[in-house]
């Protein structure tokens, strides 16, 4: 490939930024990319990775959010140590039951196919820890792809033996939640790393010393009663993210630094997935809901819905907000200005 | 208070504080500055170069066409300049404070320390 086929190849993976960004700047980062390209023949998928993403935060600046870029790395690492705390739960819980029977599908020690996510899982949390950055988000899409294959196989036959998967009110939650951990930032500190790993040995821990009634907890089919063991544990979940968003938001707000609360913004619609249950009986959502008819996917379709409106509505009315915020702080700040 | 720079963030401006720089030239001396743990992408670079340039830190110096590629200059303004030398005296009060504990924790030993 000639330089110029390889400064083609680079103008192509522009696309993301938008047209004027690309007129005015398109050549210098073309220049840039080619000085480092050395004898390579084509854009490595990191080059393409890195234009896409910088095409995309230009995008976001343009419309006033570039806060959310810079409150991705945060949102994360809470994602995943929201969805450790989960996997655990599950293996620990009905995964470890003996519930399936003749005929069913058995992962080895665990009782559905739907352990494959959950160990894949706590494999990302443990890469997060040992390997932050690429490693980690490789991980991640690994798990992402076992939650589609389960998806897929789920209520299946396989040679005669029935597959039994994970119902649409863990599935849609677990992948929300492993979309944003994809955001694993390479020099997140120590904190962050160890997160989703600390989150999962809290929970097996607190599971161990009896904090939830492991004898109450069957089967997935316990859907959809919000008082039951498994929404508890989802409201639970969501609970934790709440909060660990609002600490983040808090702690570095403190100190000026509003990626917590960007994070906090990110972190809504998982949330709003989680509690998917509880929405499907509040309005204007049950109506949403009920279009489907079918009890689970009308929980998931609320949740959805709820998680559609805040991902817009939030970053939205945050990006007004702030600078009316910072400007009232300065002002706050430097009285005779 | 302003917050804290990012490392990427404080390495761009330390490597404009020794001249005006390119996209190229200002990946490299941030390599060189890092000893190689601070790689940054020119999608990156040039995502915090925009941040920093509507914070009037950075401000484009001049242009140039070298082999048929565009080269455009960046520099330090003097907000630029102010807060990388108010990021490097908060640094330096950190590694002060922690050299003064570093050291005490030294003496301790020694004291402690039972001869063979």
């Amino acid at each position: 490939m000639s330089d110029q086929q390889l400064a083609l190849a680079y103008r192509k993976l522009l696309f993301a930024y938008p047209a004027r960004y690309r007129a005015e700047r398109g050549d210098e980062l073309i220049g840039a990319y080619l000085e480092m390209a050395g004898d390579r023949r084509r854009p490595r998928l990191a080059d393409a990775t890195d234009l896409i993403l910088g095409g995309l935060r230009r995008r976001l600046r343009n419309v006033g959010l570039a806060g959310l870029a810079d409150g991705l790395p945060i949102a994360a690492a809470l994602a995943m140590a929201a969805g450790s705390a989960l996997a655990v739960f599950f293996l620990l819980t009905v995964e470890s039951g003996k519930v399936s029977t003749v005929g069913w599908l058995r992962v080895g020690p665990f009782a559905t196919l739907g352990s494959v996510v959950f160990v894949a899982w706590l494999l990302a949390a443990v890469t997060a820890a040992v390997a932050p950055g690429a490693p980690t988000r490789l991980a991640v899409a690994g798990t992402i792809g076992t939650l589609l294959v389960v998806t897929v196989l789920s209520k299946q036959s396989l040679a005669m033996v029935r597959v039994d998967g994970l119902p649409a009110y863990i599935i849609v939650p677990l992948l929300g939640l492993a979309l944003i951990a994809l955001a694993q930032a390479r020099d997140s500190g120590w904190l962050l790393r160890l997160l989703p790993l600390s989150s999962a040995i809290a929970t097996a821990v607190w599971i161990m010393v009896g904090g939830a009634d492991v004898s109450r907890v069957a089967q997935y089919e316990s859907c959809c009663v919000a008082s039951e063991p498994l929404p508890m544990a989802l409201t639970a979940a969501a609970l934790g993210l709440l909060l660990a968003g609002t600490a983040a938001a808090v702690a570095l707000g403190r100190r000026g630094d509003q990626r917590g609360l960007w994070a906090l913004t990110i972190l809504v619609p998982p949330v709003m997935l989680l509690v998917s249950m509880w929405l499907d009986g509040l309005e204007p959502f049950r109506s949403v809901g009920s279009f489907v008819g079918s009890n689970d996917i009308s929980i998931v379709v609320a949740g959805m819905s709820a998680a559609a409106l805040t991902a817009v509505a939030l970053p939205l009315s945050l990006s007004r907000l702030l600078p009316l915020l910072n400007r009232r702080r300065e002002t706050f700040d430097d009285p005779v200005s | 208070m302003p917050q804290p720079l990012r490392e990427p963030t404080f390495l761009i401006l330390a490597a404009l504080a020794g001249g005006p720089l390119h996209g190229y030239g200002l990946i490299a001396e941030v390599d060189r500055l890092s000893d190689g743990r601070v790689s940054l992408r020119p999608g990156t670079l040039y995502g915090t170069l925009d941040r920093l340039t509507d914070d009037g830190h950075v401000t484009a110096d001049r242009e140039e066409i070298v082999d048929g590629r565009l080269r455009r200059y960046y520099r330090l303004t003097p907000d630029g300049e102010t807060a990388l030398r108010a990021e490097t005296e908060r640094m330096r009060r950190h590694v002060q404070a922690v050299a003064a504990r570093l050291h005490g924790l030294g003496t301790t030993a020694m004291i402690g320390r039972v001869p063979a």
